[in-house]
Parts: C-alpha cells; structure tokens; sequence
C-alpha cells in the first residue's frame, strides 16, 4: 500500500491555498481574479488523480481525501459568495444542507464498509463538476439565479438516489471483519 | 479585460465544455445500455450519464439565456 504522504495527496491539498485569496479577492471586488482562483482549486482537482495514475499513489485515503477537498473548497467559495451578496442565499442554503446530508451518508457508508472507502457515485461525480463552475458563475453574475436553483434541484435528485445505496444497499467489496 | 469579454469566456468555457459534456454521455449511456443492467454499477452508470446530459442541456441554455 502506497503512503498517504505522496504526490497527489500533495497537489490535493494545496487546494486549500486558493482559499485564502479568494476571499481577498472577493473582499475587494476583484472579480476576475476570484474567478481564475476557482478556475485553479478546479484544475488542481483534475491533476490530483492524474498524477495518482502516474506515480502509482492511488490510496483509499487519497480518494476520500479528495472528496473532502471538494466539499471544502467548493462550499467555501459558495459561503463567500453568499457572505458578500453576489449570489442569491436560499438555493445555496439548499446546495450546503443537501451537501451535509451527503457527508453524513458517506460517514454511514464508511461505517458499514469498516475500511476507508469512497462510495463512487457517477452522478455526484457530474455534480462535483457542475459544483466548480457555481462559483464562476456567482463571480462572473452568470445567469446567477437559473444555474443555482438548476443545481439545487439536481443535487436532491441525485442526493436522494444514492442515500439508498449507501445506508441500505450491500456493500461493494469486502467488509472488513465480517464473516 | 471588460466585463463583456469576461462574460464571452465564461460563455465559451460553460457553453463549449457543456456540449462537449453532452457527447461524451451520449456515447457513455449508450454503451451502459448495452451492458447488464442488473448489476448496480451498471445501473448506477446509467444514471450518472442521465444526469450529466441533463446538466450538458443546462449548461447550453444557460450560456444561450445570458445572450438573450
């Protein structure tokens, strides 16, 4: 089994480093600058995996891990934008709770497994990217309100759909400790 | 770089990734569709590539209702 400490880990982590300036550039109105930090957190989150492949680092942890980084990063630059009234707050207040709700399926789906595993979900991992280009369009104030409510609505369905598979469904793989 | 030619980026990136995204599910569903739809996996693939066409058409008519 590979370490935790690699290279992929690494590039995922450094995503937190778009955080910081983004709410600067927020703060003071640097829109297009907000912007190409998203545009970066987004690019990173492609070479993550990449380089996983490449330097033969793919790790249980590096895949949860990176579904962290993602509801992170995505859900604070959302909470920012909603913080300086760039974007409309219910749909996102929708977009946060439905996310929560995820976590906790997927800390259900962990418990179930008893082994670090990622529940793989095709749907959420479209959602994920349509998650990345939210924050473009709050900064860029891009058809705003119909990409954000579209989201919402999206984000239940498939929330909704993949509660089942984790919390009741057999488990893919093997369960640690079970007969 | 103004506002409007910031808008065109963003619709070139949203609108051109989107349609892009489109095809790519076509062709990612029709090969679910010929597998065992039985297994979860396949099932849950055949979802997936519903959902991203869906997101591909909102993409497209976002960007086409930002010009309007």
């Amino acid at each position: 089994m590979p370490s935790n400490l690699n290279p992929a880990n690494a590039i995922t982590a450094s995503r937190f480093l778009t955080l910081p300036p983004f709410l600067w550039a927020v703060d003071g109105g640097h829109y297009q600058i907000a912007g190409v930090l998203i545009v970066l957190c987004g690019v990173l989150d492609l070479f993550d995996g990449a380089v996983a492949r490449a330097f033969d680092c793919v790790t249980p942890f590096g895949e949860v891990f990176d579904a962290i980084a993602d509801g992170l990063c995505y859900g604070f630059f959302l909470a920012v934008l909603v913080g300086y009234r760039w974007v409309p707050w219910p749909p996102v207040a929708i977009i946060l709770g439905i996310g929560f709700l995820n976590v906790g399926l997927r800390w259900i789906y962990l418990r179930r497994a008893r082994r670090t595993v990622n529940y793989r979900s095709y749907a959420m991992e479209r959602c994920v990217a349509y998650a990345a280009y939210l924050g473009a369009f709050g900064v860029a104030r891009f058809e705003v309100d119909y990409f954000y409510w579209a989201f919402a609505g999206l984000l239940t369905i498939v929330v909704l759909h993949d509660a089942k598979r984790m919390a009741l469904d057999p488990i893919e793989g093997p369960v640690e400790g079970a007969p | 770089m103004s506002q409007a030619a910031f808008g065109w980026v963003v619709t070139a990136l949203t609108g051109g990734v989107a349609g892009v995204w489109g095809v790519v599910d076509v062709i990612r569903l029709r090969r679910a569709l010929r597998e065992d739809r039985r297994q979860p996996v396949v099932r849950d693939r055949i979802f997936g590539s519903v959902i991203g066409l869906a997101i591909s058409a909102l993409g497209v008519t976002g960007a086409i209702l930002y010009h309007l």
